[in-house]
């Protein structure tokens, strides 16, 4: 008998020497004497608790099998991770057990089948034919699509065959990649101003004069025209032609997100003055907020804050495109309701996003920067790559020279905004993300 | 036409009415027997039929659903006979509709039915896509005493 059993060669228990010969000899047998698997799985999994887990669960019958296959053929970091969350999560239970607290133990084992609810078999809607399925599933959105996949196996079995999942993809991709039809009307800032100006020329007289007597010609002191006159603008059948699968598309190509916030955290230094006999004058550091929404029109609206704004605030000012204009009650309160907001246009260029907004006499504009930080969302920062000011008469530019204290929004997905997204003509669109 | 249902009660229907029944229309027999399909339900769908009896087209729904509303998605009178419906009788409407071909309310009906998902948890969809549980003998007691009720009334207001 002993003779028979294929021993493990010393090479590899002298590598690992803190593993036990027994633990090492049972990987052995069950990988079928596989020594590439075994190096390969060792490695990765080094500590000793981790294997004794993977022994443990390898004895149960169910998930031999899975194991199995995940170590010959799998990710062996998720593995890894598997392993840890069971020894953490028994770890967690045992001390609460020895501290007497049976509620949180149950609490706990709740979690645990909650995870991933699968119903069964015998239901009615399962005994249809699969075209009523997919028939349902082409009427939802891809959120709710996910949610059920997650519920109904049948849904996800459908859903699972490539061209079928194929078509849903280009379905959503079609509606996030060639939504602005109609390109806004960007102006420049020296534009705006002029239309302004040539709309309220009763508060600018005295100043025309003085230039009028200076220069003949007024327009080339004031400013000179900068922009990007090569704006390439996303399209679907341009992008297609970049990736191999419509998913593929979906999960990476950078994209603005409409169904929240960008949220963002500045400061500027002020300085004060010095007191009576003080040699050196103090300066404080002034934070600020700023969060901005962007509406599928082309438009967007942004609200500077000295305060973090809390969730029903948020709620309240973002709800619509128009809500910067509604007044509030009382003259005072409605004046400076209205400085917080700037309403202007936006416009996609490839990675970046064009932003002008005008109050009053001044303009802004800004160029953020789309990306996707830690890999998480695409479109999740917006970096501020610069940003300049134009008032009447005066100039005010800033570059961003530094790379690594670059100014930055984080997005923020609110799930009440979905159901009450402001949009007719594309409507179900708003409803993708 | 005639359809015979499960309970036995009969359906005479126009050949006017089974415009949108794509299976059924062909077939030259007087009567049908369907054994799958209760009462109840046959109701319905005639209902719906001689609803669209003078239309010519029905027109499509629009993929996806765009709006949480059924009543801006749908016609008045589509709308107003979907809505109100459980479960239950959802599917049964679904089956019966597919045994007798008439797409046009197998596509109303799945869209009821995503309306009711659309945007709701998954604790929820599960608790509408699994089965009930058997009914106790009391609820068995229950059903049969308000179907004696609904006997009883019409003799005593003749009294």
């Amino acid at each position: 008998m002993l003779q028979t059993i294929n021993q493990v060669p010393k090479q590899v228990l002298l590598e690992f020497y803190n593993l036990s010969k027994l633990q090492v000899q049972y990987l052995y047998d069950v990988l079928e004497n596989d020594l590439d698997t075994l190096y390969r799985v060792l490695h990765s999994i080094k500590r000793t608790e981790q294997i004794d887990k993977l022994i443990e669960e390898l004895g149960q019958q169910h998930q031999q099998q899975g194991l199995l296959k995940s170590m010959t053929y799998g990710n062996l970091k998720e593995l890894k991770n598997f392993l840890k969350q069971r020894i953490s999560f028994e770890n967690l239970i045992s001390s609460l057990e020895r501290l007497n607290q049976d509620e949180e133990i149950q609490k706990l084992k709740e979690l645990k089948e909650l995870e991933r609810p699968i119903i069964q078999q015998d239901s009615r809607f399962l005994e249809l034919p699969l075209y009523i399925h997919l028939i349902v599933m082409d009427f939802l959105d891809p959120l709710s699509l996910h949610k059920t996949r997650l519920v109904c196996l049948k849904m996800n079995d459908i859903f699972n065959v490539p061209q079928i999942s194929d078509k849903f993809y280009q379905k959503f991709c079609r509606a996030l990649f060639d939504q602005i039809e109609i390109q806004p009307n960007l102006m420049n800032p020296f534009d705006k101003t002029r239309k302004y100006i040539n709309e309220n020329l009763h508060l600018f007289e005295s100043d025309l004069q003085l230039i009028n007597s200076m220069n003949q010609n007024p327009s080339q002191t004031i400013w000179n025209n900068w922009g990007n006159p090569q704006q390439n603008i996303l399209n679907y059948q341009e992008l297609r032609q970049h990736y191999q699968s419509h998913k593929d598309m979906y999960d990476q190509q950078l994209r603005l997100n409409y169904c929240g916030i960008y949220a963002m955290k500045e400061y500027y230094i002020k300085y004060g003055e010095a007191q009576f006999q003080q040699t050196s004058a103090p300066c404080y550091r002034v934070d600020f907020f700023r969060y901005i929404r962007f509406w599928r029109d082309g438009t967007f609206t942004m609200y500077i804050s000295s305060k973090k704004l809390t969730k029903t605030e948020i709620y309240e000012y973002f709800r619509s495109p128009e809500i910067g204009i509604i007044p509030k009650q009382g003259f005072q309160k409605h004046t400076q309701f209205e400085d917080c907001f700037l309403r202007g246009e936006y416009r996609v260029v490839l990675d970046e996003v064009h932003v002008i907004a005008a109050r009053q006499s001044t303009t802004f504009q800004y160029i953020y920067k789309i990306k996707n930080y830690q890999n998480k969302h695409p479109g999740n920062v917006l970096l501020q790559q610069s940003g300049q000011m134009h008032t009447f008469g005066d100039t005010y530019r800033q570059d961003i020279g530094d790379s690594q204290k670059r100014k930055h929004f984080i997005y923020k997905h609110l799930e009440e905004f979905r159901q009450e997204l402001h949009d007719e003509l594309y409507g179900w669109k708003n409803v993708v993300y | 036409m005639k359809f015979i249902t499960q309970d036995g009660q009969a359906f005479e229907i126009t050949e006017n009415t089974l415009k949108y029944c794509s299976k059924v229309s062909n077939k030259n027999t007087e009567t049908l027997n369907l054994t799958s399909i209760n009462s109840s339900i046959l109701k319905k769908v005639v209902q719906y039929c001689e609803m669209h009896k003078g239309d010519d087209i029905i027109p499509k729904i629009q993929k996806p659903l765009l709006s949480n509303n059924l009543y801006e998605v749908l016609s008045f009178k589509d709308a107003e006979y979907i809505t109100n419906l459980e479960l239950e009788e959802l599917l049964h409407i679904i089956q019966a509709a597919e045994f007798l071909g008439i797409n046009t309310l197998v596509d109303l009906s799945c869209a009821q039915f995503a309306m009711k998902i659309r945007g709701k948890s998954s604790e929820y969809i599960k608790s509408c896509l699994s089965p009930k549980m058997h009914k106790t003998d009391e609820e068995f007691q229950m059903q049969r005493d308000n179907e004696n009720l609904v006997k009883i009334q019409p003799m005593q207001s003749s009294d």
